[in-house]
């Protein structure tokens, strides 16, 4: 028998996770579908280029929030010494134990998440499309150069998000799942704090250093893995300052990526060390 | 064959539990692990099943070391501990998802132990009391026919006929291959049951060592258990105690008396004399303690 992997020993673990957490897991369907139902009200109501630009918000805000709190639900269950002791002692390796939360936290999460998605963007593209504006409406429609209507964002020519967003979107479960692995009270809000602080420690940095390589007079305002908008020597304009593309990009993914296999390795291991 | 060799644990850094702890267990006994509050049983049946990790020793499980957790370890081994969480499913959902991790598992076992213990496959383990839900744990530990099978208080929460039945249970579940470990306080419960009998005692410092490990014969071997109306100068007195009509005593056993063990006046004697008590197993601590 291999003691590292074995699908069949996988497949009765995977089974068996979905038979002791069926209730749970269907709560949180419903959970996710009443979230998202609420915020596409709220992101549909708007004239067709609102929405376009609000469910970028419903996508990546929603997504992000209810993303981190699945994970840390998924972690939980380790932070209570009888279920952790149930979860230790299941017969089956450490890799494939890591899979499990791996596989139903990230890969689950995010196909049901975009899968959800993907069907009430349909309905609110559908309902948008449906509307008939009013003149004044339509005027403000033509001012801003907008559409009269819109596409779901599976079939927009713009579905793929620019590389620093996915970048931060993949980072997002890494670090999560290595932190609440780390953080064993109140890994809730403590770890929210955390994402928090690094964004704005890697704004801070990123800024300062952008600003003192380019030594502009303005300070610059630059995110991780962000583009940054300059002055332009010739007046008023602003112009967009990027790296040569394919490379740009590519330095990205490279260093989200080993970001990424860095993060999951820490969770791996420190769940391997886990006592109970 | 199960053997701590030299295996030091504490939770702090600086205070050890154990230190240099040896023990060895062999397949085909129900051991009593028997200790005062806070002597660390739990903690030594957590160290057996690679919850948690020796500061410094080695624990070996048959071929297998438990801190590695490894699958081939898992299915042979089950936990009953005294806090545990149970799925909200039906016992039969219960039993059908888990008996796939254990090779042994016998499910007409488990269906005769449920019988036994008054339940039935379509219950649903949220709607049990406490008392029950460690039936059906207790049950499908038997069922699963690991080669280690660790108990951490299992009669706490059980009724007073549940208690009998449980030791019948065990009983019937042990062959030559399989060894039991039960950590108790309720010494009463499980008397006739337990054989060997480990029992932990303080050190000065607060370590924990192995005051006793040895099978009931060679206990009343060395001990004689009984009541006298005096206290009778020309036995070795080890413990005495008060009792109605006049003392009970364990005193050592130098001609060969026979006498009925009594678990709970054995353990007041480890410890109250334990290095006395030491001298006198030297035999079968050897290689057990250090």
């Amino acid at each position: 028998m291999n003691q590292t992997f074995s699908s069949s020993r996988f497949g009765r673990l995977l089974s068996k996770y979905i038979s002791d957490n069926r209730g749970q897991l269907l709560t949180s369907l419903a959970l996710l579908t009443g979230i998202l139902l609420v915020g596409a009200l709220l992101a549909y109501r708007g004239l067709p280029f609102q929405a376009d630009r609000n469910r970028g918000v419903l996508l990546f805000f929603f997504g992000w929030l209810l993303w981190y709190i699945f994970t840390w639900q998924q972690t939980e269950v380790l932070n209570h010494r009888e279920r952790s002791i149930n979860y230790l002692l299941q017969p089956a390796s450490q890799p494939e134990k890591f899979l499990l939360i791996w596989l139903v936290s990230g890969v689950g999460f995010l196909i049901v998440f975009l899968g959800l998605f993907s069907i009430i963007d349909a309905l609110g593209v559908a309902y948008v499309n449906t509307i008939n504006w009013t003149p004044n409406q339509l005027k403000i429609i033509r001012q801003v150069d907008g559409l009269l209507v819109i596409k779901p964002f599976y079939q927009s020519e713009n579905m793929w998000p620019p590389a620093q967003l996915l970048v931060l979107t993949g980072l997002l479960h890494p670090f999560c799942l290595a932190a609440f692995l780390f953080i064993k009270r109140y890994s809730l809000p403590i770890v929210g704090v955390l994402i928090l602080v690094t964004l704005a420690a890697g704004y801070f940095v990123n800024s300062y250093m952008l600003t003192w390589l380019l030594d502009t007079a303005e300070p610059l305002s630059v995110l991780p893995f962000e583009r940054a908008i300059v002055e332009s020597p010739k007046g008023m304009a602003v112009r967009k300052l990027d790296l040569p593309q394919p490379l740009g990009d590519i330095i990205r993914y490279t260093t989200g990526i080993a970001g990424i296999v860095l993060l999951y390795i820490i969770a791996f291991y420190r769940l391997k060390e886990r006592e109970v | 064959m199960i053997q701590l060799h030299d295996v030091s644990f504490g939770y702090r850094r600086n205070r050890l539990l154990y230190d240099h702890l040896n023990l060895t267990l062999r397949p085909g006994s129900i051991y009593g692990l028997l200790g005062p509050n806070g002597a660390g049983k739990s903690t030594l049946l957590r160290l057996l099943s690679g919850l948690l990790y020796p500061k410094a020793g080695s624990i070996r499980v048959g071929e297998w070391r438990p801190g590695d957790r490894k699958p081939g370890f898992l299915e042979d081994l089950f936990l009953v501990p005294e806090e545990f969480y149970l799925p909200p499913v039906r016992i039969a959902q219960f039993v059908q998802s888990n008996a796939q991790f254990y090779p042994r598992f016998d499910t007409a076992q488990m269906a005769l132990y449920l019988r036994e213990f008054g339940l039935t496959n379509g219950q649903n383990l949220n709607e049990l009391s406490y008392g029950q839900k460690k039936k059906v744990l207790i049950g499908f530990g038997l069922a699963t026919n690991t080669a280690l099978l660790l108990m951490d208080e299992p009669t706490n929460g059980l009724d007073i006929p549940s208690k009998s039945q449980f030791r019948r249970l065990v009983a019937g579940a042990v062959d030559d291959r399989r060894t039991v470990v039960i950590s108790t306080h309720q010494v009463r419960d499980l008397e006739t049951l337990i054989d060997p009998i480990v029992i932990l005692t303080g050190e000065p410092g607060g370590r924990m060592r192995i005051g006793l490990n040895a099978t009931v014969e060679e206990i009343t071997d060395r001990l004689w258990f009984g009541m006298t109306a005096e206290l009778d100068a020309s036995r070795p007195i080890l413990h005495a105690e008060r009792a109605v009509g006049g003392y009970a005593l364990v005193a050592e056993n130098q001609h060969d008396e026979l006498s009925r063990l009594d678990l709970e006046r054995l353990f007041n004697t480890v410890q109250a004399e334990p290095d006395r008590i030491a001298q006198l197993f030297s035999t079968t601590l050897t290689g057990t303690n250090a």
